[in-house]
């Protein structure tokens, strides 16, 4: 039904994005792309819009749609492929709704005359049918809700062609199982293609029929998604498939060499709250309700929660940059101060925060190097060569090449950015280290290389860790301990090995059905067509 | 295949070529404005008659370049000489307000309350610039240091409020809060990293502001405030020598195209460095 | 549905509240500059030759001897009570003064506007349809030069060829002493062309970067994608993201045609506001100066605020509650 033959996609400065990419889409089967960041993923997905993004030009090759090349159809018919056959979902759908616009004429323009009206889509989408959602604007939505008016929006068309840009990557499980059951029936009710775009690999074992696996710009391995998830060959897939996270895979034992005399840190019935708009509008959050727990010396405590669950505001707490309702935090058993400034240097030096964002911690005009230089100096009061010294060695711990921390913060990749971060922060010596999100930006592979790092460090360092993540699965690979958060309450806390196996809280249930396993999916699925043979067999 | 390709190169190129091109009317456009400057500046030493000198019959087309003006003095003469005033007022005005503006607006921006400082800048955005300028000019008489003050007022609400647009990312962002968390201390902290990332687009904000300073002291002179006679601006030679355009229009065109040749190069390059700095 | 329009009815009164502020505020640097402007007005009415005595009378009169804060304060009250005073000069009411030439400024700000606006919003058009083709980038660069250009060069450009030289449009713009300057429509050419190529090249600059803006948002390049027809991308989608911008560009077109008028005013003689007001100022005309300067940022204020409502009105996610 689609076919894209020798696809050659550049942009600015000539760098190439896609590269003789071809592949096809067969009516009723779902294609999946998997690669890391900047392999060209949603380019492709693009492509079958017949649309290449500005910045960006097609250099050679086709999109047929029906034998018929997209690139080079007239305006008006590539509208109406793209009106009538296709449905396109990006990586946060709920941006595509026009924030002027209600629900039900963001969901009637898209309406066909072979498809269901108004109110049998919002039921498909399982949100109410009535006035209580059709007449609102999108803004008078849940995020949750907006996700799924895009849903309604989307597939109103009854398309035949479904492109799913990294769906999952800011939806929960539940209307994950929507989209799902959604793009099923499409499958099954219209014979639609499916391209799944994703770097969640058991989401991909779980509904896709064939994967390609890209990088940079190329298709370095295709195949069934049961054969290239199970037993890639090329070293590209294999190393992406060994580096993404398993909830179900058993870690070695994690049992830390840890002292169990005296905590390093403790955090007593921290309640947070902070105010969000100014004004009139102004709400006040309540982040954390009475959290309490405790770090020992060479241990990793795991916080996990979803966005929203107060994970960040403790971290702000505990690094003194935003004092807390009540509560309080104590260092080596002694009180520190909620307050930065009354915090002096040594406890600042203690405690050391990885942001989630590593490029934006740095100063713009400034080189990474000088940024690393300025902790030490400040933290440890060293200067000249003592100072540069340290800035050599440190960069040898974080391996990173020395000339790239001559750099500015935008010339460097993702992930020597955070290894500049890491540096940065160990360069004051801390006993804790807290990592707030550090891998979310990252691709899946150098998501691993960071853990291993951070874990290396550890050994090494026998620093404490406070990980703070909503990716369970990444966590369980190297986390002595978990606290799982839920609307700024810490609802369960206890050894990793024993959470996984009994979680307590309801929430913990849900986190840990949520959390991937490409293994288990995969035997799940063997299994499903191993029983679909028996059954044509017999 | 080979010949899409060669197409592609060819379209690089020729953006290139674009590119370069925008350049090079760049760089024409620096060196008129700064041969203006130039003149404007040295103008005086090169100047055939004095200011004041009457060397002809008012309104006289075929006296020396331009003719000469309503008191029969040699237009080109008082070109040369009526440029400083619009010139350097403007210059020093705008760099002034730019700093002013800057100080409140990283002051407004690291405040919690900053509403006052809004506030105040809010007010004196309604009032008519001209109306302050006015009052200021019958306290003070037309003196440069008062159109100078004049421009300053006028511009401060706005190089204010844009100064603080442009601080406030740059205040709250991650990497000052890096700072802060290794205990740098705040002027340390405005000097290496609040002060440099503000510099350029406050630099271009500047660029922009340059131009309506230009235009309040050509309209002040204009409306009778330039400087007192036999002192000149090209402002002023226009309001003086409307009356006889139909007699030497020279009079009246000449000091039209100097504000312009200043004018439009500014424009034309702080808008230019304006998307640059976006960018 | 009913929390919509208590939130509505709170913002208007809200505005309310700033607009009177703001007026306030103004009101007191008003009066405070006027009381500035060197010259007693007593010396100035009678001349250099009066006696003490006589001043002194007259100064008792004009209330001059009261303190500062006292004379605001019933200067305010009785402005409040639409009450603008007398001339110190002629003993004429103030609102008989400027009367006509506020209505002369009215009839040609808002002639002037809407070329403005019609200009502006045509150029950005233009332009803004397709970003970097030929079009686009002749009316960017015509624009960017046309702001460069102050309204008094225009005029006077203006003055010397279609006035003087061809003498197809007055050169001066005098108004029939029983007539509005709409009795004689060929007047107000000039003026308005002077304010309206400025301004008309301004607001087109600013509009078209509102609409570029608004061309970038992920739900318009969303609604490209999902095959929709161009115009009710731009219909339904693009333009009502960009008309909250676009109106406060027209807004800021009042403060520009507030100091315009003086200037443009001056060099075709028109009896308006902008004159008054260089002319009373020279006088030290206290009363006159003030009723100006207050209708003068009132306008300001006012046009600042409509354009707030518009886009409040424009934006359901400022309108409505979550």
């Amino acid at each position: 039904m689609i076919e894209v033959n020798d696809l050659e996609v550049r942009g600015s400065l000539n760098a190439q994005i896609l590269d003789g990419v071809s592949v096809s889409l067969e009516p009723g089967k779902t294609l999946a792309a998997v690669g890391g960041s900047g392999a060209g993923k949603t380019t492709l997905g693009l492509a079958l819009l017949g649309f290449v993004r500005p910045g960006m030009r097609r250099v050679d090759g086709e999109v047929r749609f029906d034998g018929r090349d997209m690139f080079e159809l007239p305006e008006s018919e590539l509208r109406r492929l793209r009106r009538e056959s296709i449905a396109y979902l990006p990586q946060n759908p709920a941006s595509t709704l026009t924030p002027t616009m209600r629900v039900e004429a963001l969901i009637e323009e898209r309406r066909l005359g072979r498809s269901q009206d108004t109110e049998k889509l919002l039921e498909l989408v399982q949100l109410p049918s009535d006035s209580s959602v059709r007449r609102r604007f999108p803004h008078q939505l849940s995020i949750g809700q907006q996700q799924r008016v895009a849903m309604a929006r989307a597939i109103a068309n009854e398309p035949r062609l479904l492109i799913l840009d990294e769906p999952t990557s800011s939806i929960d499980p539940t209307t994950q199982r929507l989209m799902l059951s959604l793009v099923e029936r499409l499958r099954d009710e219209r014979g639609a293609a499916t391209l799944l775009i994703s770097h969640d690999l058991a989401s991909v074992a779980r509904m896709a029929d064939d994967v390609v696996v890209l990088s940079h710009g190329e298709i370095v391995e295709r195949g069934s998604a049961l054969r290239v998830l199970h037993s890639p060959v090329d070293s590209y897939s294999k190393a992406l498939i060994s580096a993404s996270p398993d909830i179900a895979v058993d870690q070695p034992s994690l049992a830390p060499d840890a002292d169990e005399s005296a905590p390093v840190l403790e955090v007593r019935g921290v309640s947070a709250e902070f105010n969000l708009g100014r004004g009139r509008g102004r709400r006040t959050i309540r982040a954390a309700q009475d959290v309490s727990f405790d770090l020992a010396a060479g241990e990793t405590l795991a916080l996990i929660g979803r966005s929203g669950s107060g994970k960040s505001t403790i971290a702000r707490v505990l690094v003194g940059l935003h004092p807390p309702g009540a509560g309080e935090v104590l260092l080596n058993g002694l009180k520190v101060s909620p307050h930065l400034r009354r915090r002096d240097r040594n406890q600042r030096a203690a405690i050391q925060l990885v942001p989630q964002n590593p490029e934006e911690s740095f100063n713009p005009r400034r080189s990474v190097g000088d940024g690393i230089l300025r902790s030490i100096r400040q933290a440890r009061g060293l200067s000249g060569s003592a100072a540069t010294d340290r800035l050599a060695l440190l960069l040898a711990q974080v391996q990173l090449d020395p000339a790239l921390a001559r750099r500015r913060p935008h010339e460097l990749s993702g992930g020597e950015q955070q290894r500049a971060a890491i540096a940065r922060a160990l360069a004051a010596e801390p006993q804790v280290l807290i990592c707030d999100e550090i891998t979310t930006a990252l691709d899946t592979i150098v998501q691993g290389q960071i853990v291993d790092l951070l874990q290396q460090i550890q050994r090494d360092t026998r620093i404490s860790m406070l990980f703070i993540t909503h990716d369970l699965a990444l966590a369980h690979e190297f986390a002595h301990r978990v606290g799982v958060l839920n609307g700024g309450k810490l609802v369960e806390i206890g050894p990793m090995s024993e959470f996984v196996r009994n979680p307590q809280a309801a929430e913990s249930q849900e986190l840990l059905d949520a959390a991937p396993s490409l293994s288990r999916t995969l035997a799940a699925r063997r299994q499903a067509t191993g029983e679909t043979r028996a059954i044509a067999a017999s | 295949m080979t010949s899409v390709a060669g197409r592609e190169v060819l379209a690089a190129a020729g953006s290139r070529t674009r590119q370069a091109r925008l350049s090079l009317i760049a760089a024409a456009l620096l060196v008129l404005l700064l041969a203006v400057l130039f003149m404007a500046v040295f103008g005086p030493m090169i100047s055939p008659y004095d200011r004041g000198e009457v060397v002809s019959l008012p309104f006289a087309a075929d006296v020396g370049v331009f003719g000469t003006d309503h008191l029969g003095r040699d237009v080109l003469s008082r070109i040369l000489h009526g440029g400083r005033p619009i010139v350097i007022i403007p210059v020093v005005a705008t760099m002034l307000a730019t700093l002013i503006g800057g100080v409140l607006g990283v002051a407004a921006a690291a405040l919690r309350r900053d509403d006052v400082i809004m506030r105040v800048m809010d007010v004196f955005a309604v009032i008519p610039s001209i109306l302050i300028a006015l009052v200021l000019f019958h306290r003070f008489g037309a003196q440069h240091w008062v159109l100078a003050l004049a421009v300053i007022i006028a511009s401060i609400p706005f190089t204010t409020r844009y100064a603080r647009a442009a601080a406030f990312p740059i205040i709250h962002s991650a990497y000052v809060e890096q700072a802060r968390m290794i205990g740098e201390s705040a002027p340390i902290i405005l000097i290496r990293d609040v002060v440099p990332n503000l510099a350029r687009p406050l630099l271009a904000d500047a660029g922009l502001r340059f131009i309506g300073a230009i235009y309040l002291v050509a309209a002040a002179g204009f409306l009778g405030f330039g400087p007192p006679p036999p002192s000149t601006d090209w402002g002023s030679m226009i309001s003086e020598n409307i009356g006889g355009a139909g007699l030497n229009p020279w009079a009246t065109i000449a000091p039209s195209l100097m504000v312009l040749l200043l004018t439009i190069p500014t424009n034309l390059l702080a808008d230019r460095f304006a998307r640059q700095v976006a960018r | 549905m009913t929390a919509g329009l208590h939130d509505a009815a709170q913002y208007v009164i809200w505005r309310i509240v700033s607009l009177v502020a703001t007026l306030l505020a103004v009101s007191l640097i008003l009066f405070a500059a006027v009381e500035w402007l060197p010259g007693d007005p007593a010396q100035q009415i009678l001349g250099m030759n009066a006696t003490p005595e006589r001043l002194d009378i007259l100064r008792e009169q004009l209330n001059l001897n009261d303190p500062v804060p006292e004379r605001y304060g019933r200067w305010l009250w009785s402005t409040l009570q639409g009450d603008l005073g007398e001339s110190v000069r002629t003993n004429q009411s103030v609102r008989a003064i400027i009367g006509r030439p506020a209505l002369n400024t009215a009839m040609l700000a808002v002639t002037a506007f809407a070329a403005i606006a019609a200009a502006a919003l045509l150029l950005a058009a233009l332009g803004g349809r397709r970003d970097g083709s030929r079009t686009s980038t002749v009316i960017s660069v015509t624009t960017l030069s046309a702001v460069s250009v102050p309204e008094f060069i225009i005029a006077g450009i203006l003055i010397s060829i279609v006035g003087l030289e061809l003498g197809w449009l007055p050169a001066v713009s005098l108004v029939p002493s029983d007539g509005t300057p709409f009795s004689r429509p060929e007047i107000l050419v000039l003026p308005v062309i002077s304010l309206a190529i400025v301004g008309g090249a301004y607001g087109a600059r600013l509009i078209r970067a509102a609409v570029a803006d608004a061309a970038r948002m992920p739900h318009v390049q969303a609604a490209r994608l999902a095959g929709l027809a161009e115009s009710r991308v731009l219909l339904r989608h693009l333009l009502p993201s960009a008309i909250p911008p676009t109106v406060q560009v027209l807004a800021f077109m009042v403060p520009f045609l507030v100091g315009g008028a003086v200037v443009v005013e001056r060099i075709f003689a028109f009896p308006g506001l902008g004159s008054q007001l260089v002319d009373r100022i020279a006088l030290r005309d206290a009363p006159v100066i003030e009723a100006i300067g207050l209708i003068q940022a009132a306008s300001v204020i006012v046009a600042f605020q409509i354009a707030d409502m518009i886009g409040f009105l424009a934006s359901p996610n400022r309108r409505t509650a979550q």
